[in-house]
């Protein structure tokens, strides 16, 4: 079980990682319409990410729900959930560069706390 | 293409107008054509740009559906005043503002839904597509733009090579992609046009390509399902992609249009309230 949890540990590190460098390029190149082929490539780098980031996450949520571990449960779904939370909050396009630094945060704080989360937590 | 910017074809002491509405991210030019068509059967054409449209994708993204809308009915009213019956026409985007001016104005003579844009979900767009919820749900709607690639939603050879040289150029009116952002806004436009299409009574005539590149025909069948109008007419298209109005069968677009809208005057079918 260890090896799976592990694997999946890195995985989803891995692909908050991605997600984080991912959108910082995208924030840098949004604007330039000349540059529309690369902003969707990075995009299909995000849009992959996400989803693995996403799915990694709930993997967490379910295992530390189904360890008894409901506040460890809690905080793993407010990760996952917190860029739907930010998306819900940002509706105004002229404030999208303070949005954007918001969810780049998100992501930094998930790198934080996932990890003393996992080590200290699912681990122990 | 003429008419890059919005174009207005009018004769004096004629009785009937038709607004045509151009579509998501592109310009009235795609429209010219078919106003022209219209024009030479009689019809005064007004086509005019539609927020947010014919400038840089930052201002179409600062439009909200309800810009769209709010402009289609001030114009619909405008001409309303002018002529004694008013048709609407629109492709794309234009053919949702079509169904939903018709929605809120039963005085609407008649409408012509061409390529009608509910849902992107076209054989041509890119497999991300399916991530289009996530995208709404968070700042990644504000971010990203599926780029135009060809197709472009023509199957003529030289008519798609005319529009990607026209997209190139440095004074181009048409968008090189769509702003997730706009999807998001046509997405809340076709909810609401969706769920009312029931009190669309005004009669309607659905042209749509079997082989659009941009939008099945479920959308079409949404429509006809959908309206309770006492004539409506669907024409299913063979040999054209999404811009129906420019490319292998746009004659045949202007003639259905014009035969239909001809057979509604004088009859006094309109919407039955």
């Amino acid at each position: 079980m260890h090896d799976v949890l592990y694997s999946m540990f890195v995985l989803t590190m891995l692909a908050c990682l991605a997600c984080l460098i991912a959108t910082w390029r995208v924030k840098r190149i949004f604007r330039d319409s000349a540059r529309v082929i690369a902003l969707s490539q990075w995009m299909n780098v995000v849009g992959v990410t996400f989803v693995v980031h996403l799915v990694g996450l709930l993997f967490f949520v379910v295992y530390a729900a189904t360890m008894h571990q409901t506040g460890t449960a809690l905080v793993f779904l407010a990760l996952a959930l917190s860029p739907f939370a930010i998306g819900l909050i940002a509706d105004d396009y002229r404030k999208v560069d303070r949005f954007v630094i918001i969810q780049l945060l998100a992501y930094l704080l998930d790198l934080t706390v996932f990890p003393i989360l996992f080590f200290f937590r699912v681990l122990a | 293409m003429a008419a890059d910017k919005e174009f207005v074809l009018t004769r004096e002491h004629h009785r009937k107008a038709v607004l045509c509405l151009h579509g998501l991210t592109g310009s009235p030019g795609e429209m010219y054509r078919y106003g022209r068509d219209l024009f030479n059967a009689g019809y005064d054409v007004h086509c005019p740009v539609l927020p947010g449209h014919c400038q840089d994708a930052e201002a179409i993204k600062l439009t909200k559906w309800q810009d769209w809308h709010a402009f289609s009915l001030k114009t619909f009213d405008e001409l309303a005043g002018r002529y004694a019956e008013v048709y609407v026409s629109g492709i794309c985007l234009g053919a949702v503002l079509a169904l939903a001016v018709a929605m809120d104005r039963p005085n609407v003579r008649g409408v012509a839904a061409l390529s009608t844009n509910f849902f992107l979900d076209g054989w041509s767009l890119p497999p991300i597509r399916v991530l289009m919820p996530i995208g709404f749900a968070t700042i990644y709607k504000f971010l990203y733009a599926f780029p135009e690639t060809p197709p472009m939603g023509v199957k003529n050879h030289a008519v798609r090579e005319q529009v990607e040289s026209g997209l190139k150029s440095a004074n181009a009116s048409a968008l090189n992609c769509f702003p997730l952002l706009c999807i998001y806004e046509l997405s809340k436009l076709s909810r609401v046009v969706r769920r009312r299409l029931q009190d669309i009574a005004n009669p309607v005539i659905i042209i749509h390509s079997r082989h659009d590149d941009q939008t099945s025909m479920k959308n079409a069948h949404i429509i006809e399902r959908g309206v309770r109008s006492a004539r409506k007419e669907m024409v299913v298209l063979r040999n054209s992609y999404h811009l129906i109005t420019i490319d292998n069968e746009k004659d045949v677009v202007s003639k259905k249009s014009i035969e239909f809208f001809n057979s509604l005057e004088n009859t006094g079918l309109t919407a039955a309230v």
